[in-house]
Order: C-alpha cells, then sequence, then structure tokens
C-alpha cells in the first residue's frame, strides 16, 4: 500500500505542475480573409511575460479530420479542418511565423491571416476538373484541437473533387490526413498522408 | 474507402505507432510476469485492459466523462509503472490472487481511453454519428494490441525457450526497462 501511496502523491503533483486548461477566449472569428491574399507578415508579436508551455509527452495522435460538406442552397462548399492547436502553431512557428496561442488571453492579432495562410498552403481543391480558391471563414475551438472552417463558393454541382492535403506533414512523419465529403447526402472518405497526399472523389455515379 | 476501414486504420496505427509508445510499453508490461505457458492468463489481461479502455473511450467521446488531457498523459505512465512495480514484486499475486490483477488491467484500461478518446473527441466534432468511428478505432486499437502481445510472444520464445533464461529473470529485465521508461514519462524526459 506504501508504493500505491508515493504513486498517488506523484499523480497529484503532476497534475497540479500541469495546471488548469487553457480557456477559449473567443468563438469562431467572423474575420474574412481571402486565402489567396499574399501571405507575407512579419510579425513582431507582442511578448507576453509568462506563457505556458504546452505540455509535450510520448502519447502523440498525428491525424486531422477534415469535413467537407456541399450547402446546395447557397452553391457552396463548406470545408471544417480540425487540427491538433498545438501542431498548427508548432507548424505555423516552423515556417517562420508568430506563435499563436490560439484560444489564451495572449492569442496574436494576426492569428486568422497565419492560419488561413497555412491552410492555403497545404490544401488545394479541384471541383468538376477546375481549381478552386479557399476563402477562409474563421476558426473555432474544439478542445485540444482548433477548427479551422474555409468555403469554396459558386459550387452548383458536384461530380468529381481531387483534393491535395499536405496538413502537417512537414512536421509528422506519421501524419495521417482524414478527408470525410458528403454531397447531396452521399458520403465519400479518403485517408491521406505524406506518402500520399491526392485523392479524388466522384459523386452522383 | 469506408468510414469503418478510415477509423480502423487510425486505431490500429495508433497503437502501433513508435512515436506512441507509452501503450506498446505498457502491453509489454502486462505481458511481462507470465511465462509462455500462462497464454491464457495475458489474453485475459489484455482483453480486461480492452473492456477498460473501450468503456472511458465510449464514455468520453460522447461527452459524458471530462478528464483534463496533462492529467490523462501523467497517469498512463503511472499504469505502466505500478504494472512493472507488481510484476517484480513476488508476494503480489500471492496476497491479492489472479482476480486483481485483471481488475487492474481494467482500471487500467479505463485511463488509457481517456488517452484515446482526448484526441478523438477533439477532431470528431458533434455533427454526426459517432457510433462507427467508435467502434472501428476500437477494433483497430484491439487489432494492433494482439500484433504488439504477438511480436512479444515470439521474442519470449526465443529468449525462455530457445536460450533457455529462467522466467524470473527475463520478466526482472523487461519489468525494469519499462519502469525505466514510465519513470522518463513521468518527470516528462522525452
Amino acid at each position: 500500500m506504501k508504493t500505491l501511496g508515493v504513486l498517488l502523491c506523484l499523480v497529484f503533483l503532476a497534475a497540479a505542475e500541469t495546471g488548469p486548461a487553457a480557456v477559449p477566449a473567443a468563438g469562431p472569428s467572423p474575420t474574412v480573409v481571402p486565402v489567396a491574399a499574399p501571405a507575407t507578415v512579419p510579425v513582431p508579436a507582442a511578448a507576453p511575460a509568462a506563457v505556458p508551455v504546452p505540455a509535450t509527452a510520448a502519447h502523440v495522435f498525428y491525424v486531422s479530420i477534415a469535413r467537407v460538406k456541399w450547402n446546395a442552397d447557397d452553391a457552396r462548399l463548406d470545408i471544417s479542418v480540425r487540427i491538433f492547436t498545438d501542431d498548427l502553431e508548432e507548424a505555423i512557428v516552423a515556417k517562420g511565423g508568430p506563435r499563436l496561442r490560439l484560444w489564451t488571453d495572449q492569442a496574436h492579432a494576426d492569428r486568422d491571416r497565419h492560419v488561413s495562410a497555412y491552410l492555403a498552403s497545404r490544401l488545394a481543391f479541384r471541383v468538376n476538373g477546375v481549381d478552386r480558391q479557399l476563402t477562409y471563414a474563421g476558426m473555432e475551438d474544439a478542445l485540444d484541437a482548433t477548427a479551422c472552417l474555409v468555403q469554396i463558393t459558386g459550387v452548383g454541382r458536384v461530380e468529381t473533387i481531387e483534393v491535395e492535403n499536405r496538413i502537417l506533414i512537414e512536421m509528422f512523419d506519421t501524419q495521417a490526413n482524414v478527408m470525410r465529403f458528403e454531397i447531396a447526402g452521399e458520403k465519400k472518405y479518403v485517408n491521406l498522408s505524406k506518402k500520399t497526399v491526392t485523392g479524388t472523389v466522384r459523386f452522383g455515379t | 474507402m469506408s468510414e469503418f476501414q478510415v477509423y480502423l486504420q487510425l486505431g490500429f496505427d495508433h497503437i502501433s505507432d513508435l512515436n506512441a509508445y507509452d501503450h506498446i510499453v505498457f502491453i509489454i508490461a502486462l505481458c511481462a510476469a507470465y511465462p509462455l505457458n500462462r497464454w491464457r492468463s495475458v489474453v485475459l489481461l489484455v482483453t480486461a485492459f480492452t473492456i477498460g479502455h473501450s468503456i472511458t473511450l465510449a464514455l468520453a467521446t460522447l461527452r459524458l466523462v471530462l478528464v483534463p488531457t496533462d492529467l490523462v498523459e501523467t497517469l498512463i505512465p503511472v499504469t505502466i509503472l505500478a504494472t512493472c512495480l507488481m510484476n517484480v514484486w513476488r508476494p503480489f499475486e500471492a496476497r491479492f490472487g489472479r482476480k486483481t490483477s485483471y481488475g487492474l488491467a481494467l482500471f487500467f484500461g479505463l485511463i488509457h481511453g481517456l488517452g484515446f478518446s482526448n484526441y478523438l473527441r477533439a477532431l470528431l466534432g458533434m455533427e454526426e454519428s459517432i457510433v462507427v468511428p467508435l467502434l472501428s478505432f476500437n477494433i483497430g486499437l484491439e487489432l494492433g494490441q494482439l500484433m504488439i502481445v504477438a511480436i512479444f510472444a515470439a521474442v519470449a520464445f526465443v529468449i525462455l525457450r530457445i536460450l533457455g533464461t529462467p522466467h524470473r529473470q527475463w520478466n526482472l529485465f523487461v519489468s525494469g526497462a519499462a519502469a525505466g521508461v514510465s519513470a522518463m514519462l513521468l518527470i516528462g524526459v522525452n
């Protein structure tokens, strides 16, 4: 029982050290930034004094999940990409950007611009054989992940979608990028990775 | 690719990913105390572990329980360390019996399940049914665990049967190594 007691003490010590989870600073960001805008943003971030360092552990799960849903009424593809917030921030830092500290009190003022630029550099869509531009539509806090929202407008029908997804593959060799498509009730999945960055899905056939 | 295949693969890849070695080390620690002729006990232990992590994976993904990721990631190496200490502490089974081992494996499974679910929940969102993702992810985890057990058993066969090492020595070696890894995880050295 002594052993168990020591273990329990260790647990509480470690738990106390990690402190409370970060509280989301704001809801979905309303800013709409065209992704195509040149993404040269040299940002001297206002460095806050005390910054909680995200806990790192050997326990890692390198996955993003994107949902692509056709909104027939607005002739639009709504795309939500859920990426682990710490990985997303790390990737932006690795590209020379600032640390965004998303969903904290010290979130970077220009966070939407950096996130949209990152998505633009990692995601590409061809709808019915035509390259389409992504429009950034904000982001939402999803606990450990961030749901990044992008749209493709003027999509009146969907026969094929060719997609290229390079999210985080520059960071992690085992990154998996799952994409779920839902077009007029028809659901399809592709699972992309460093080995296979592109996928094609067909609908209404 | 179907939804089932996608999440099955995610589960399998996650448990067998060498970057996520904490689960692998835990499975190895579970197996270490058992000589080859007690493989039935190992199967029961791993099954108890699976039942445990299936329960919390479901509860947490359905948002019925919420445990902070940091706490879970601290508790996981604790489960490894505890398993190793019990492996090498001879009187454990004599005093508490095998049922205690299965109960503990189930309890430790509950903790590991929280680890899986925090990640899955963050990515899945609430807008669609999560029954298929949850089930197939779990089956993928289970298949991955069985693969780890099989590889470990093959190595153990060579060490114990072919090289003739006494099981107690093998257990001490493996449990000691696993305890070292868990201690490193616990103090945050990666």
